[in-house]
Parts: C-alpha cells; structure tokens; sequence
C-alpha cells in the first residue's frame, strides 16, 4: 500500500480540561484534496497545528510523509507549506520580500528563483503591488500573500487554514481554480480546512467533518447526501393520503405545511398517481428534493449535539 | 537567508532608531548635569567644604565615563530585553513565528539565529554608545588624562590616573567587555520571553527581574547572596580602567557573566525547543 | 510539555559552558586577603595599630570592662609601638590596659565623658591632647627612639605653644617626632564626618613632620559598597576619603573589611614621604561579645 501522505491515527488533543480533538482518523493519500469541514472551534486549527509540528498530540499519532511532524518538524516542512489563518505576516516587509527570504528559509543559502516569486504573486493576483509593504494591505490580499508564500519554493503538500476567508466570491472562485491547477499540473496534495461547505465542497475529493473534536462524517461530499433525498408530494387530503401510503408500507412524513415526505426513489410519479388516485386523493405536485451540503451538515452538526446532550447553535435550552 | 530574514525585519522596524534616540537625549541630560555639576564644584559653590574634585578632574573623558556607566546599569539593560522581546515574545503574539517554524528551520538554529542577530545589535548599540559619549565628552568638553578616585562608581580603590591615549584604549577594551555583561540580561530575557507569549509582559518582567537583582546585588544586607546574582558582576569592565589591569580579576568576572549568559540561553532553548505554539 | 530529546546536544553544550564558565571564574576568584601575620615587626619598622573596641549593643557602647583583658592580651600579642584606641569608657580602662601589658607604656585618653579615644605607645615619648569638648579626637606627638625616626623628622611638631588643652598630658611638643592625630568620626553624618575628617587632614598638612592619621573614620567607599545605611549622603563620604587620600597614603587599602558587616572603616594613614609601608591589615578572631571591629595593623619603615 501506498505511503500516505498524512495520516492520523485515534489522534486526541485536549487544552486542560477541554478535549479539542478525539480519535480523530485521517489518510491524504498523494494528489488529493482534502477538506477539514467544521464550525469554528470544532477542531480544525488544532489538527492542522499538530500536523505543522506546532503542537503534539495528548494521544494517538500523527504522520507527515511518515515522519512525526513534532519531532521531524524540519524535514517535513521540506515538502509542506503551510498558510495559517488569519494571515500571520510582516508588516515591515513586502510581498516579494516575504516570498524571497521566507523561501530560502532553510535551504542552505538557496533563495527561491525569481520565477518561482513572479509565478507564486502573479498566480495570487499580487504582482502589481508586490513592493509595497504589507502593512497598506487589506485582509483578502494578505490572505493571498499567504496562499503565495506557501507556494514558494513549490511543495508536494499544501495546508491551508480557512483560505476562503476574507475572500470575495470572485477571488473565491480564483482561489478554487488556482488550487485545481496546481493539483493538475504539479500534483500538489492539499489538505484545507473551512467553516463554510459551499466554498469547498466543488473543489474537494473528500472531507472530514469535525464537531467538538470528533469525526461527524469522512467521505466524498457528496456522501453527505446518501439517504437524504426526499420526495415531496402535495396533495388535496394529506390525512387520507398518510393512510393510502402507509396501507403499502411506506412511512409518510407530513412538513407543517401539509406537504407529504418519502425517502427519495420510494415511488415513481406515475406510480404515485395511480395510488392516490385509486383512493379519491388527488396529487397536486410531485418533486425529488435535494438539500444542499450545508443543509445537510447543519443538521448532521445539530444532531450530533442532541445526541451529546449539547445544545445547536441559536438554541437556548 | 535567516540572518538576511532577521536583519532586514530588525532594519525596518522603530527599536533601533527608538534605542538610538533614547541614548543621545540620555547623554544630553547628562551633559547638561555634567557641566553644571562641575561648575558647582570648581565655582565653590558645593555644599561641602573638603572636597577633593576640581577643574582638572572634570573632562570630556571623565563625563563619558560617568554617562556610559549610568547608561549601562539602567537604560541598556531596557535595550537588551526589548531586543529579545521582540525577537521570540513578539513573533509569538503575531503569531509570525508559525510563518518561520512552517520553513525547513530547526527550532535551534531559529533560536540561535535570532540569538546572534540580538547580540551583534547590543554590540553596535554599545559600541555606538560609547563613540557617541566619547564624542560628545570631546566636542562639549574636551578630553583629557582621566583620573578615577576610591568611591568614584565604585571604580577603584586608590586613585588612579591614565593618560589619555591609554583612557581611549581602554574604552576599546570596554566595548567587548561590556557587551559580555549585557549579553546576560538580553539572555535571561530571551528565555523569559520563550515563556512569555506577550512582548509588553516578556520585556517589562525582564527589566523587573534585572531591577530586583540589581538593587539586591547593591544591599549590604545581602552579602552572601550578592556572587551569585549575575547583576554584582555586571560592571565587571571598571576594573579595565585601573593603571594595571587585575587580569585575574577582569577574566573570572566575564567567565561568570559568561557561565550565566550560557546557562539562560541553554535554559531558553530548551524551552524554545519543547513548547508548543497554542497561540 | 514533552522534552523532545532529538537535538538536545545544543542545550548540553551551552549547560557545559556555563558549567566549565563558572568553574574556571570560580577557580580564578582572588581569595580574602588573609589576617596579619602576629610575626615581631622586622628591625627598624614602627608597628601602629587602631582599634575600635567597642561594641555594637544598644546602638553601640564602650568597651565593656569585663573585656578590657581579652584587649589588653590582644594589644600585648600585637607588640605594637603605637596603639590607637576608640570607645574606651574610662581612665581606668586604660589603667588596667597598660598595668596588663606591662613594660614601658604611656597612655593617653581623650577628656570627655561617653565614647572616648586613647593612645598608647611603647618606647619613646608621648605628647597628646584632646580637642576641647571632643572626647573622639586627640592630636599628639610621639617621639619614638631615633632609629624609628624618619630622616626629615626634625621639624617642629606643635605642642610647644602652650595652648589650653584639656587633658594634656605634656605641655609642649618637640621636634624629632611623628604627628598623630587619632579620630573616631561620625557614626550617623556624613557631613559631621567629612568635616572632622577635613579638619584633621588640615592640621596635619599644615606641618611638614612625619604624620600619622588613625583611627575607626566611619566611611567606606570601597568597591561595589552601596546603599551604606549609616551614610545620609554617601557621596560626601567619598570626598572626604579622596581630600584625605591626596594628602596621606592609606596603609590599609586592600586589605579587606575591618568591620561589620563587610566593611572597612578603620584607617590608618601615613605622610608617603616619611614612611614606607611594609605590611597592613586587620587581625581576624579577635572579637569578643558585640565587638564589631578588628584591630587594623600596619608596619611602616622610616624613610631614612
């Protein structure tokens, strides 16, 4: 099998009496991208710190190239970047500077070429205003020059620490193509974490959804939406309509606005039809919903806090 | 490329020109308390009848002295500990250290970096202090032999007088001596801002922690205490203005301030090495 | 915190340094100057000696009686030929210190009442006189036999006017003699100090015979002594040292600390012209009860 290029193992932090994270399980395997999904404080920046050599884990493992990114944390950033969030940067410096010294860090006197600078600031956009000192920079061009520093000299792995934010969607979209191009074209692995699915989820092969430090869901995004398709019917009796579909085993639930809903692929619409029909209950609408990834991770979020005895977010208790 | 990183960052930032600026105001004060001191005294007009200092006493190279000496014990040692405040205590609390532990750097050789890139700064501040009292002490007053008397900052114990051409020499010789002193409280206050994440604390604990040993290693009550306090032997460097430098004397002070500057800096590596950045 | 023990060989090393730093510093620390040697004075050398014998209870008080022969015996091990003595209580004190001695003393103890200064000298011919109301200053001259004399000793010394003193012993001075001005200097003043000090450098310098100032001057201003509780201005302190210290030479200068705690407040000073230092310093172990000081001894050569 295949070197993973990070991998975790049952892998817990706590701070104190606060469990960060949990057992967590990851595998990057080579060319992948990766997406950490979760709201703020569920886990994400401290999986990324553990992996940045930053912090140790209280249990489990952690492995970068096969190296434990604490102890080896020299070797491992050989071949990892990392842009954290929000942008730490040098106020003093410019951007060609922080590309030019921050990427010779390290390597034995070897600054990066003027190629790879030109190339990692045009790619983010930055270019034009490349000498000037970050101090005048706004958070969106800072979050860029984190993204290009992390580009130079070039990496197998890229990290990013929510690289969307402070982005508009345009530069979002920019972001999205950069990333897929530097896949493509130099097989880059990138492991990144978001709050907000929806900037992510086009981009990802997979992701790790983290709640309160535990794995909600790991997969393709789509596996998200494995059983959560309904069918909505409307319907002029919705009370007969219940007792016509439970009579063939099927178990309606009814919305508060009298709409009918059944597990997506339970009935066809012709099927539907003739089966109301035949009991004098006439269909009004028929349609197969699909929720969107964040709809169906805010409620896989909210279970898990039901089932934790925690409360949602906007709940009071 | 580390060093280039440092310098560059330490080249665009106030602490230099703040350093710098601090020093000459302090040496005009003291210029100002030097010549009106000395025409108190010459003039008669001291409060005390037998007195041993006039006009000759009072010269361009005496009042360099007296301004590097003050200058050494209490504003310095602000220097040193801000230089490393902002070196590991400020990068933590802007967090840009992830920026550098995110490169191929091994945390020593950061620290280590960083380390030197302070030490070669205290060593210009000194060394520009000093040509900047010499100076001034030349200009405003006009050099001279430089007499030194029993009491006189605790310098001697019989009178001593040196030419000038030989004073001059031994400021030289001061330089690297006196940065050997400094080099202890820039080293405690790096490992004190290893431990400290904000630079306002990391600095102002250093300065107070070099303050208390400062006015302990000055108290008589604390005699027995007062060699193992790096602060007694900070001065060590007046000894090199006696006609016959007590080498002895001079060597096993430095190799002291040397054993501790060690030991601090031993101690914040440790330190830098093992902690985790949860910031 | 988990000690990450790859690469810990930095931290050894900079561990070894300051280790091998401080052995070596330490092993090159100059020891305490050791306690004068009791050995006879050499031939032809004058051996004076200060102490202040009184104690450090109830804010300080006078020799106590019940100590005056643990003195006397101290003084007799000494051999010396010229004693300066302060916070002496009584004639009878001195009394009994030149009946224990025994042999050839002359005594002298300032008029007053409290803390007083003494002399005594062995050999010789001693004139002295108090200063009048001031039982802690006595200025006398000694006429040693000839070959303790300084070549140029034949200048007056005064005395010889007649002036009222009080407790004179001899009216008159002489010439071929050393003049001795013995003074116990303020405790609590600097200023009250610096003037007695001034004062008495003065009248010495105001005669070209071999001198002599002896005697506990209360100041210090030794290396990296600081924050002296009994100075109210210390720099005062320093000028009264160096005003002395240009005029006379200081025979005790390195030999460490003749008082508590640590400090060197016993002084003897000498005309560098008149005499040769041979050997000076205090004599350790010889206090009793509270005394707080140890007697300083020096050993001058006449300059012949």
């Amino acid at each position: 099998m295949q070197e993973a290029v990070v991998e975790t193992h049952k892998l817990s932090r706590d701070y104190g009496r606060r469990q960060a994270l949990l057992n967590v399980d990851l595998r990057l395997e080579k060319g992948e991208i990766l997406a950490l999904v979760g709201p703020n404080g569920s886990g994400k920046t401290t999986l990324l710190k553990i992996l940045g050599g930053l912090l140790q884990p209280s249990a489990g493992r952690a492995r970068v190239f096969g190296l434990d990114p604490f102890s080896r944390r020299r070797q491992v950033m050989r071949r990892t970047r990392f842009a954290f969030a929000p942008p730490p940067l040098y106020d003093q410096l410019s951007a060609r500077e922080h590309l030019r010294l921050l990427g010779g860090l390290g390597l034995n006197g070897r600054p990066p070429t003027r190629q790879d600078v030109e190339s990692a600031l045009s790619m983010v956009g930055l270019l034009g205003r490349a000498d000037d000192r970050v101090g005048s920079y706004s958070f969106g061009m800072r979050q860029r020059l984190a993204l290009a520093q992390a580009l130079v000299p070039p990496p197998q792995l890229l990290v990013l620490d929510e690289p969307t934010d402070g982005l508009d969607p345009l530069a979002v979209l920019e972001l999205r193509g950069v990333l897929r191009r530097l896949r493509q074209e130099r097989g880059l692995t990138i492991l990144l974490s978001s709050h907000l699915l929806i900037e992510v989820e086009q981009l990802v092969d997979r992701m790790l959804v983290l709640e309160e430090g535990r794995v909600l869901y790991s997969g393709p995004p789509a596996g998200l939406r494995d059983g959560r398709q309904r069918l909505h019917l409307r319907v002029d009796q919705p009370h007969r309509a219940v007792e016509v579909l439970r009579e063939q085993q099927m178990r309606p639930e009814a919305s508060p606005d009298g709409t009918l809903l059944l597990p997506a692929g339970a009935l066809s619409l012709s099927q539907a039809a003739a089966l109301l029909e035949a009991s004098g209950v006439r269909l009004l609408e028929f349609h197969e919903a699909k929720p969107t990834l964040e709809e169906l991770l805010l409620e896989r979020i909210r279970q898990a806090r039901r089932d934790q005895g925690l409360p949602a977010r906007g709940e009071v208790r | 490329m580390a060093v280039r990183l440092e310098l560059l960052k330490m080249g665009r930032s106030r602490r230099p020109w703040v350093a710098a600026s601090t020093l000459a105001l302090f040496l005009a004060l003291m210029l100002f308390g030097f010549y009106t001191y000395a025409q108190k005294e010459t003039g008669g007009q001291a409060e005390f009848r037998y007195t041993f200092e006039n006009a000759s006493y009072f010269n361009g190279l005496t009042f360099s002295l007296y301004a590097f000496y003050f200058g050494f014990v209490l504003i310095l040692p602000i220097f040193a500990a801000t230089e490393a405040g902002a070196q590991i205590a400020s990068e933590t609390h802007s967090r840009t250290i992830h920026l550098m532990l995110a490169r191929p750097l091994s945390r020593r050789r950061l620290f280590l970096t960083k380390s030197a890139v302070s030490l070669g700064y205290l060593f210009l501040l000194v060394g520009g202090f000093l040509a900047l009292s010499l100076l001034l002490g030349l200009v405003a007053v006009g050099w001279g032999d430089l007499n030194i008397y029993p009491g006189v900052l605790q310098m001697t114990s019989q009178h001593q007088s040196l030419p000038q051409s030989q004073a001059l020499a031994r400021f030289l010789l001061v330089w690297p001596a006196a940065t050997l002193g400094l080099l202890t409280t820039l080293s405690l206050a790096l490992l004190l801002s290893t431990w400290v994440g904000n630079p306002v604390n990391a600095v102002g604990s250093s300065v107070a922690v070099y303050l208390v040993l400062y006015v302990v290693s000055e108290i008589h009550f604390f005699e027995d205490l007062r060699p193992l306090l790096f602060t007694s032997h900070l001065a060590y460097w007046r000894a090199l203005f006696q006609e016959h430098i007590p080498w002895n004397q001079v060597v096993s002070e430095a190799l002291s301030l040397g054993g501790f500057a060690f030991l601090f800096l031993g101690l914040a590596l440790w330190r830098f090495r093992n902690r985790e950045e949860v910031g | 915190m988990r000690t990450n023990w790859r690469g810990a060989w930095t931290e050894s090393l900079l561990f070894l340094a300051a280790a091998a730093s401080f052995l070596l510093g330490w092993s090159l620390t100059e020891p305490p100057p050791p306690t004068f040697g009791l050995e006879p004075p050499s031939e032809g050398a004058l051996r004076v000696v200060t102490w202040n014998v009184g104690g450090s209870a109830e804010g300080g008080r006078p020799l106590g009686d019940e100590l005056v022969a643990r003195v006397a015996s101290t003084l007799s091990e000494i051999q010396a030929d010229l004693i300066a003595l302060q916070e002496i209580r009584s004639e009878q004190q001195i009394s009994q210190l030149v009946q224990r001695m025994g042999g050839d003393w002359q005594a002298f103890l300032a008029s007053g009442e409290g803390s007083r200064v003494g002399m005594m000298v062995r050999r010789g011919d001693l004139r002295a006189r108090s200063w009048p109301g001031n039982s802690r200053f006595v200025l006398a001259s000694y006429r040693p036999p000839r070959h303790l004399l300084p070549k140029s000793a034949d200048s007056p010394v005064p005395g010889d006017s007649g002036a009222d003193g009080q407790g004179e012993r001899r009216r008159g001075g002489f010439r071929n003699s050393i003049l001795i001005a013995v003074l116990h200097a303020d405790a609590f003043s600097a200023e009250k100090r610096n003037q007695s000090i001034g004062a008495a450098a003065d009248l010495l310098q105001r005669f070209p015979a071999p001198r002599l100032l002896l005697g506990d001057l209360n100041i210090d201003p030794g290396l990296d002594k600081r924050q002296d509780l009994f100075s109210n201005d210390e720099h005062l302190d320093v000028e009264s040292y160096n005003y002395l210290a240009e005029r006379l030479q200081d025979a005790g200068q390195g030999g460490g600390s003749t008082a508590e705690p640590d400090r060197r407040l016993d002084y003897i000073f000498f005309s560098r012209e008149h005499f040769e230092l041979l050997e000076a310093g205090p004599l350790k172990g010889r206090r009793w009860g509270d005394m707080d000081h140890d007697p300083l001894i020096a050993d001058l050569r006449p300059r012949r």
